[in-house]
């Protein structure tokens, strides 16, 4: 009985106690904060890479690319995890705006609008065709014009609340697209002696805001076919630098990209007499997240990094713990000298103490969460109050590519906190408390050392 | 001399002091680590983009003519010490086989580029020449640019070490290349025959590498001389220019000669070019630190965040002070009744607490400096291991801009937190001291 009775009074009773609470709340409620706001923003940032480049890729890193791709894209159609297929050509090009005379160099993308919509969530990037992304390369203003779907940073303002500046009217730009025809050796298309560079017209029919920064503000997406003529990739023989893959609801991600990769392999050794199956050797099977992984990693490594640094931190609370206690026990020696004067074991002494340090964390821990809850639950009209008020963003939305502070908190990390707080109040108060059941009752309650 | 004598005493005997030691001098460190890490990185940016835009940037909404000129009226100031001009466009370059690239580029005049920025420097094969570089024509065909590439448009650098294979990289000096631009047909303010756009081709012929060591410049640039940049978008061989690079005379900062530099552009421009007034006014004339601001500003707040962050956590040093100081009260509380009974004030009591208080602020903020200084110092080094140890690549500059992570410890902020980690140790031991102040020797020294 005694061994939760005491704990319970020395939490009530010595107010030292509240100071412990306090630095384990704080503790818990920094980490919680800046936690879901990291994980949010890591979350984020793959789930927009996942809904771009789909669940699976099939891809060389070549710019002249690979063939027979619509007949694997068959193989793959046929097989029972595959939902859909896409496939999608990358290059580089110089776009020059007619209007202005202004160039860049740019990266291109060749998508095949019916099968890209079914094989990504790229309808949902649009803006001006979001109903009907079937027709996002046919320009509102003449649909028999090729169209181009431009990068949205490229062209449209984005205001300091982090709303894009749409116009209501889609103009009519155009851009002059400019490639170099490479031939299926890599060699530059040559016309006679002259160096050649395919250019052709494109009007703008739309925007894409996939959310992913890299890519709004480098990436014109141009019709397939148009884009693999002007790379020179319908010579001898159509090609493709990817094949973006759609597994079925519900299929294991890891699971289906081996039996691609395998289907991979069973394809290209079936087709070894092809004339350009050179090509195939630079071609990889990744599932996306491997396929982004030099863009993904860095931001999985901040977040390392900062657990690490809260762990650091943490050291404090455990030794803020381990005062308190030595504290506690300190004044408590006569209690301990009684209570072993009337028969409470060493396991005993122990048992009250560590209830106490879990009392501690669990009430710490509780009053940290509860508070980071309420914060987060605010933070983006605390956010909103302090732009109107005094212009201070946490963020800049004209930099960087964040809609809302993220403020979803994650049971499992609400739990793993708590475990380490009231871990860190356990660790904290070892030692006291081993020193306190070390006691002999015959020397604390000496008259001369009470 | 007692209150020092006790206060240092107490030092020395109570091992648990040392824990306060420990929790002062690592929440300095941590401190004055990421301090120092990030505003390393704001001035790396600030002053790479000193050494690769001069001091003084002058863009105007359009090509000028006449650039030489107008460098020569710049360079009559006696506030300017050199000027170069900027001719720049956007192209792809094929490399090789299926090599193609998007690269951005600049004409550049080489000799009064290397006097304003450190391009120098930058060149693989030249820098450790005497001499001022050179783009070296082919002596076999003239019609081919010389031209100096950005390292990274020729290898990418290693994923561990995160180096560049530079016996690899220089291979590529000689080989030639093909570029092609976009030519705009509009060649000034004031020529209204827009022809529209033509993409044109050249030959260059790779005579060097650049390495600044900023991935984005190295990733991307390519410099040819102007005239022949001129040349193919123009068909001309003056130097028009669309950017101006400035360096700013000894003893003259960049933030005073920008008066001075849209002086001499607004006579030249209304005298030289006959440029309309709007015109003129729309010519952003700034200093390259500047021009960085916005990002470097972003970067100054995440800091200021951080440090909020872990300084609110780091206050619990004061609670750990106040702890460790109330239980030596409480120990001692003998030796003090016994001071107080020999004439000691209360004073005096209080300031045996407030100078230990004092040493172990200062103890652990030195040794959370001297921790702080190491880590950033060697941070390179830390980060190779780690790499090593565990096949961990923290810093890579394809995602953090630099080869190296910038290791400057910045002493302002380490002064600071010296400072406020000293004042957080006196502070927490304010309430122990008062309480030790108070005590009565008649009640704390009675037998019973």
């Amino acid at each position: 009985m005694y061994a939760c009775l005491l704990p319970a009074r020395f939490f009530l009773r010595r107010r030292i106690t509240i100071l412990a609470v306090l630095a384990v709340a704080l503790c818990v409620f920094t980490v919680v904060v800046v936690m879901t706001v990291m994980n949010g923003l890591v979350i984020d940032f793959t789930a927009k890479n996942h809904a771009f480049f789909s669940d699976c890729i099939v891809s060389t890193d070549s710019l002249v690319g690979f063939g027979l791709y619509e007949e694997f894209i068959s193989h793959l159609e046929g097989a029972d995890f595959v939902a859909s297929a896409a496939p999608v050509i990358s290059a580089f090009g110089l776009v020059e705006s007619e209007s202005s005379g202004k160039n860049a160099a740019l990266d291109l993308m060749g998508i095949d609008i019916a099968r890209h919509i079914k094989t990504t969530d790229f309808a949902d990037t649009l803006y001006y065709r979001k109903d009907a992304p079937i027709l996002a390369f046919r320009p509102i203003y003449d649909t028999n014009l090729p169209g181009c779907i431009v990068g949205v940073d490229l062209l449209v303002e984005r205001q300091k609340s982090g709303q894009y500046r749409q116009l209501s009217y889609l103009p009519a730009w155009s851009y002059l697209v400019t490639c170099f025809p490479l031939t299926p050796k890599g060699a530059l298309a040559k016309t006679g002696t002259q160096l050649s560079a395919n250019s052709r017209t494109f009007y703008y029919s739309d925007n894409s805001n996939s959310g992913l920064a890299r890519i709004d503000s480098t990436v014109v997406y141009l019709p397939f076919d148009f884009l693999q003529s002007l790379c020179g990739m319908d010579i001898a023989g159509r090609r493709t630098n990817a094949i973006f893959i759609k597994f079925k609801q519900g299929s294991d991600i890891n699971l289906c990209t081996d039996k691609v990769s395998r289907l991979w392999q069973d394809f290209i050794s079936q087709k070894s007499d092809f004339a350009l199956a050179n090509l195939f050797g630079t071609v990889r099977v990744a599932d996306w997240k491997t396929y982004r992984r030099q863009t993904i990693a860095p931001m999985e490594k901040e977040q390392t990094m900062l657990i690490l640094l809260f762990a650091l931190v943490g050291l404090i609370t455990v030794f803020i713990i381990f005062v308190i206690f030595y504290m506690i026990i300190s004044r408590k020696s006569r209690d301990i000298g009684i209570l072993k004067s009337l028969g409470v074991s060493k396991a005993g002494i122990i048992t009250v103490f560590m209830r106490l340090a879990f009392l501690t964390g669990i009430c710490g821990a509780a009053v940290g969460i509860a508070s980071a809850l309420f914060f987060l639950a605010n933070i983006n009209r605390l956010e909103g109050w302090l732009f109107d008020k005094f212009g201070f963003q946490m963020w800049n939305r004209e930099i960087y590519a964040i809609g809302e502070i993220p403020h979803d908190t994650a049971p499992l990390l609400l739990a793993a906190v708590a475990a380490c707080a009231v871990a860190a109040c356990l660790l904290g108060a070892l030692l006291p408390t081993l020193s306190a059941a070390g006691r002999k009752c015959v020397d604390v309650l000496q008259v001369n050392q009470l | 001399m007692l209150k020092f004598f006790l206060a240092l005493r107490y030092l020395e005997k109570k091992k648990i002091v040392f824990l306060s030691i420990v929790a002062v001098a690592l929440s300095t460190a941590l401190l004055v680590t990421v301090a120092s890490l990030f505003t390393a990185f704001i001035e790396a940016i600030e002053s790479s983009s000193s050494d690769y835009l001069g001091d003084i940037v002058l863009e105007p909404p359009a090509e000028i003519s006449y650039s030489d000129e107008l460098v020569a009226k710049l360079c009559s100031s006696k506030e300017i010490a050199a000027a170069s001009v900027v001719l720049s466009t956007n192209g792809l370059i094929h490399l090789g086989s299926g090599n193609v690239k998007a690269v951005s580029i600049w004409g550049i005049d080489l000799p009064s580029r290397c006097r304003v920025t450190g391009m120098k420097n930058s060149l693989l094969m030249q820098k450790n020449l005497s001499s001022i570089p050179e783009f070296e024509n082919d002596a076999n065909d003239s019609d081919i640019i010389p031209a100096f590439v950005g390292i990274g448009l020729l290898a990418e650098p290693d994923a561990k070490t995160d180096e560049y294979d530079l016996s690899l990289v220089k291979a590529f000096v000689g080989d030639n290349a093909i570029i092609t631009v976009g030519s705009v047909q509009k060649d000034s303010l004031t020529d209204d025959s827009f022809a529209g756009l033509q993409s044109r081709s050249a030959r260059i012929r790779i005579c060097d590498v650049v390495f600044t060591s900023v991935y984005d410049i190295d990733k991307r640039f390519i410099f040819v001389p102007v005239d022949r940049l001129a040349a193919v978008l123009r068909g001309q061989t003056q130097k028009p220019a669309d950017v101006i690079h400035i360096k700013c005379a000894d003893g003259f900062s960049p933030q005073q000669t920008v008066s001075v530099v849209r002086q001499i552009w607004t006579d030249f421009a209304s005298g030289r070019l006959d440029w309309p007034n709007f015109y003129i006014a729309d010519t952003e004339i700034i200093t390259s630190v500047a021009k960085q601001s916005q990002y470097t500003a972003e970067l100054r707040k995440q800091m200021g965040v951080l440090l909020v962050i872990f300084g609110v956590i780091s206050a619990g040093v004061v609670v750990l002070v106040f702890c460790i100081f109330y239980m030596i009260v409480t120990s001692k509380q003998k030796d003090l009744a016994i001071i107080k009974s020999i004439g000691g004030s209360s004073v005096t009591i209080a300031s045996i607490f407030l100078f230990f208080g004092l040493f172990i602020g200062l103890i652990g903020a030195s040794v959370g400096l001297v921790v702080g200084f190491a880590i950033t110092h060697n941070v390179n080094t830390i980060e190779r291991w780690i790499g090593l140890l565990f096949g961990l690549k923290l810093w890579s500059s394809s995602v953090y801009m630099f080869s190296r992570i910038p290791n400057h410890f910045n002493w302002y902020w380490a002064w600071r937190f010296f400072g406020a980690a000293v004042l957080a140790s006196v502070l927490g031991a304010l309430a122990p001291a008062i309480t030790a102040a108070k005590a009565i020797p008649a009640k704390i020294l009675r037998y019973e």
